[in-house]
């Protein structure tokens, strides 16, 4: 009803083409989950975050990409994302994200035992 | 600030270390197994990815942005001799979820803290202003304007009441009170910062500012020509 009415109206609104690459109701689905009392997601907050998502993705690619040109290399690798997220202010709150996953892949990939590695 | 909106982490969007990371230092962009070739295809990830995260309760597509989509905004962003290896695109999707979650927590909460249940698109700007992504301010405003008065068209065109869309919220001005950072909804800075954004944003802005300040309907072809600024360099 509503909410499906604003989408599909979004959608068939580009005529010249999809104006957002990101699915809003991927992003309502993410917000959702964002916390047991998110309740009620007007039709535009979606919109906005498609937006910010792709200036997020391209500030967060644009700061790894210059770490890899900065380590002489031209493929850009995770360890690239996790120091730019490091050195910047603003991307504080994906550090613990990052650097457990860093912990984890590496465990693995050694051992191939995931549980262990937070032990270790 | 950081209060309750839980800090890094916090929402659990990361993969679990299973059998379909790539648990090898990747070397190759082109050395991929099954389920990461399976998400690469973007539309039909879900199979064994969805398996793979059946511990967490959640599909591994509902808690992702597509990574076709995401590696197509990167590749926007790099010259075309870059490579991407499959855990920095991993990570970066990864990232993306969870910078949603952590803009809504702190949206989330300012409606608690008011009283009001439904999450509005000012409170996700308003989220943003506060945790630092002031940048984004500008030409997230610039965007959603240009919906509103894309909505507004065709509402009127329908004869829906959808009209009422395109009068500017007031909480715009209560957050510019509140932060000074947060640049007033670009209802008037377009005289003198033509900066943000991509080429053409600007263009597009003043657009939209003369339709606005004239009262008038805004041309129902020239908004949206000058409005496409990615579409060019996206392809």
């Amino acid at each position: 009803m509503r909410q499906a009415g604003t989408y599909s109206g979004i959608l068939s609104a580009a005529k010249n083409g999809p104006r957002h690459s990101l699915p809003l109701a991927r992003i309502k689905k993410i917000m959702k989950k964002s916390g047991e009392d998110v309740k009620m997601i007007s039709g535009e907050a979606p919109l906005v975050f498609s937006k910010a998502c792709e200036l997020f993705i391209e500030e967060l690619t644009q700061k790894s990409w210059k770490v890899a040109v900065g380590g002489k290399r031209r493929t850009l690798h995770k360890e690239d994302v996790v120091e730019a997220v490091v050195g910047t202010d603003v991307f504080d709150f994906l550090v613990a994200l990052v650097s457990r996953q860093d912990t984890s892949h590496s465990d693995s990939g050694r051992a191939g035992v995931e549980d262990t590695s937070h032990v270790a | 600030m950081d209060g309750g909106s839980g800090g890094g982490g916090f929402h659990g969007f990361h993969r679990f270390p299973v059998h379909s990371s790539p648990g090898m230092k990747l070397t190759t962009d082109m050395n991929v197994k099954l389920p990461e070739i399976a998400r690469e295809g973007g539309s039909s990830n879900g199979t064994s990815a969805a398996a793979e995260d059946g511990e967490c309760t959640v599909r591994e597509q509902d808690r992702f942005m597509p990574i076709a989509n995401v590696i197509r905004i990167m590749r926007k962003i790099l010259p075309s001799h870059a490579k991407i290896s499959d855990d920095a695109k991993e990570t970066i999707q990864e990232c993306v979820s969870e910078y949603i979650s952590f803009i809504t927590s702190e949206a989330n909460e300012r409606c608690q803290q008011e009283q009001r249940k439904t999450i509005t698109a000012e409170d996700v700007l308003w989220a943003m202003s506060k945790l630092g992504f002031d940048d984004y301010i500008e030409p997230l405003t610039l965007y959603l304007h240009r919906y509103r008065d894309m909505e507004g068209d065709r509402g009127a065109i329908r004869g829906d009441p959808l009209l009422v869309k395109r009068a500017p919220p007031p909480e715009y001005g209560m957050v510019a009170a509140g932060y000074g950072a947060f640049p007033a909804a670009g209802f008037h800075m377009g005289h003198h910062h033509g900066f943000f954004g991509p080429p053409g944003m600007g263009m597009y802005y003043k657009d939209m500012l003369a339709n606005g300040n004239g009262g008038g309907p805004p041309p129902a072809g020239g908004g949206g020509a000058a409005a496409e600024p990615r579409q060019s360099q996206s392809k």
